[in-house]
């Protein structure tokens, strides 16, 4: 085997990683909402640098080997570089999307707080996707997942070499994707709450599995003929039969467990976004391939206003509607917004107390095994997630709470941006300002005033006056709420830097 | 009509809705509120200019301008702590961090900060904020002095002036609730149309290029 060979072939693979290098000089001048798409770009500059020292180590040691078989080793190894350069290229991405403007920027530093609270040693990028989902990514999980076909990060880099990339930065660096189409659509946004339960899940869903494994196995076995006949044909093998199964009970287990987690963390806001993405589902109650094994819409409602328990949150509000002063031609008080959502979440119930889908679900065989049980890993899968969250990061039905979703309400009717309550006492001498309190607003408590608002207001104004005046209420209250997100995270950031200095 | 006292500013801004004076977030309540005025901060977005692609600004032609002001205008947001160059005689369009919501009974006026004025920043052109409106306040950021000055998002750079209006105003601007600065809408002037070229003016050719001899 000649040199000119692995000259030829190092200099190919070196315009490929510069091409790479050059890419990430680019994103380096773009403008993110926070400094995390850096950090991604640092870990991917340290890669290349790695992989760039590589080559020339490949193209000297092609030079002293003697025996053909390491010279052919070295030209794997070259190749092998070149995929991960390919591979990892691709995921340049999810910096491209993490710009200031492809994103909803006001909201991203404190949803990323939010994540990075729950997750160890993690990064969070926020970016958008054009696919019409929701979604959560392990960048190196994901590349690594990737080149499993071909290749191993590990046959390239060892273990020191690998640690020494991370030194000073986060171990995982997780994306989580929203639907471009939605950029503006703020209180959508509830359901990056969603994903950061399936990142959380993970460990807890490997465990089920093994669980659950010989239940799911014998009940397989154990199919009486009548039952076999209903099983599709493509299913011909237990072995077959099995995998199936397994894959439909994780993926409802994980999407339903993941849909809890958010209402734990968000409230009320996580059911009214979930309802809006099964508004538009051409079926809520089919479980099947081609929606890739997602459960039903409808099981999903069900078990997440079973999670939420609103008779609590309603009587809750309740209690504190009633001192809500603001009033107009349409909706008159906090009593009568809590009615509309009342009603709203009414209908829900109904739809909900259906039955549809569980005839659907007992249609199949594999689809039935897989759902029984369900309840019962439901159960431990909700004290895995609540395990791994601190109390005070749920958002549960308090009357402290629902006084501060009353207030940033007050605020957004009043087209405020919902920052803050302000409690503010008799000022005592002139200019005493000490009985003064402005307490920033939990993202939870905006998302869900913004809801409220949006579902219990905004729909009197679009029957009242089908013209663009519902979308311009609609457009001020998705900017008033990402106002408020940024203010809020602003005044609780700049805080101890105030207090340090008084 | 009077100018309110950093005493009166304190209690109306202590005041619940609807009738209060809402100034947020006010990072440092008692530090902004001095002086009979209240200093506010530089938002994190701005217009800047662009030339390359705008041939001049014509605001009687409504539909040229609907379709082309954002050719000569373009959206820029800067992270806090990221810093923005302005350039001697360069006009950009920033806005209050602050949201400001003024009552019926309280009209306000924008002015620069003597600190700043003395760098030779300009903060705005436009001061009077009417009773009743509500949004950030888009400020007309213009450097006069000679050398370039670096602005930080989050700086006090202005001050509001409150006035007490006799009997109650109200806001019929064109502006709904902005949450960061607006493009001008110079535009939408009613009679705007009737003071452009009339069609006959517009029809005249241009004059041919005479060759010279």
């Amino acid at each position: 085997m000649e040199t000119s060979t692995i000259d030829y072939l190092v200099t190919a693979a070196t315009e490929k990683l510069k091409s790479f290098q050059d890419r990430l000089s680019y994103l380096k001048l773009v403008r993110f909402p926070t400094a995390n798409p850096n950090k991604l770009i640092q870990l991917f500059s340290r890669i290349s640098e790695l992989l760039e020292k590589k080559l020339t180590t490949y193209r000297e040691k092609f030079q002293v080997s003697r025996k053909d078989e390491s010279k052919h080793s070295i030209v794997r190894e070259v190749k092998l570089l070149v995929l991960l350069i390919k591979t990892l290229g691709a995921r340049l991405r999810y910096i491209e999307g993490a710009s200031i403007e492809r994103t909803p920027w006001s909201m991203v530093h404190a949803v990323q707080e939010l994540a990075q609270g729950l997750l160890n040693d993690t990064v969070l990028i926020i970016r958008p996707q054009w696919h019409y989902n929701y979604g959560g990514v392990d960048v190196i999980e994901e590349w690594r997942l990737d080149l499993n076909q071909e290749a191993d990060i590990r046959e390239i880099f060892d273990r020191v070499e690998w640690d020494a990339i991370h030194e000073g930065l986060a171990r995982r660096f997780y994306i989580l994707s929203f639907p471009g189409l939605e950029r503006d659509n703020v209180l959508l946004h509830v359901s990056l709450g969603h994903e950061i339960g399936h990142l959380l899940l993970s460990g807890f869903l490997d465990q089920e599995e093994s669980l659950f494994g010989k239940r799911i196995r014998t009940k397989i076995e154990q199919l009486d003929p009548e039952q076999e006949k209903k099983i599709d044909s493509k299913y011909e093998t237990a072995a077959d039969r099995i995998k199936r199964a397994f894959q439909i009970r994780r993926r409802a287990l994980e999407e339903i467990a993941a849909d809890c987690f958010a209402i734990s963390i968000f409230g009320p806001a996580a059911l009214l976004a979930l309802h809006e993405f099964a508004l538009f589902a051409r079926s809520m109650d089919k479980v099947s391939e081609a929606t890739d094994w997602y459960p039903p819409w409808r099981t999903r409602l069900r078990y997440a206003l079973r999670h939420l328990d609103w008779p609590t949150w309603y009587t809750c509000f309740g209690t504190i509607a009633s001192d809500s002063k603001w009033t107009d031609g349409r909706i008159n008080s906090g009593i009568t917004i809590l009615n509309v959502l009342n009603v709203h979440i009414s209908t829900l119930e109904q739809l909900a107390s259906e039955t549809d889908d569980q005839t659907e679900i007992q249609k199949d065989p594999l689809t039935e095994i897989a759902y029984d049980s369900l309840d019962e890993s439901l159960e431990r899968g909700k004290n895995d997630l609540d395990s791994q969250v601190d109390q005070s990061r749920k958002f549960l039905s308090t009357k402290e709470r629902c006084v501060e979703i009353f207030a940033l309400l007050e605020r957004l009717h009043y087209k405020i941006p919902p920052n803050e309550v302000l409690i503010a006492k008799p000022i005592g001498s002139d200019l005493d300002l000490a009985g003064r309190t402005r307490t920033p607003a939990t993202l939870a408590s905006i998302f869900n005033a913004g809801w409220f608002h949006r579902v219990a207001y905004l729909p009197s104004i679009f029957s009242f006056d089908r013209s663009k005046t519902y979308f311009e209420e609609l457009d001020i209250l998705n900017r008033l709420v990402l106002k408020g997100i940024e203010m809020s995270d602003l005044q609780r950031e700049y805080a101890p830097y105030s207090s340090t200095r008084n | 009509m009077g100018t309110l006292s950093t005493q009166n500013i304190r209690k109306r801004l202590a005041e619940s809705l609807p009738g209060g004076l809402i100034i947020t977030p006010l990072l440092e309540e008692e530090e902004q509120t001095k002086d009979n005025t209240i200093d506010l901060r530089l938002g994190s977005e701005f217009i800047i200019t662009q030339r390359t692609s705008f041939e001049a600004i014509d605001p009687t032609q409504k539909q040229e301008m609907d379709q082309k002001i954002g050719d000569y205008q373009q959206h820029l947001r800067l992270g806090f702590h990221q810093r923005f160059i302005l350039h001697p005689s360069q006009l950009i369009l920033g806005s209050t961090l602050e949201y400001v919501s003024l009552p019926n009974n309280l009209s306000a006026y924008v002015i620069g900060r003597s600190s700043w004025g003395r760098l030779g920043l300009i903060i705005a052109t436009a001061t009077e904020v009417s009773p009743c409106f509500k949004g950030s306040i888009t400020l007309e950021l213009v450097n006069l002095g000679e050398a370039p000055l670096v602005l930080y998002p989050g700086v006090r750079i202005a001050q509001l002036v409150l006035h007490t209006v006799e009997g109650t105003g109200t806001y019929s601007g064109r502006y709904s609730c902005p949450t960061g600065p607006e493009f001008s809408r110079i535009h939408f002037d009613v009679e705007m149309e009737f003071w452009g070229p009339t069609k006959e003016a517009a029809e005249i050719k241009p004059p041919v290029n005479l060759k010279t001899p």
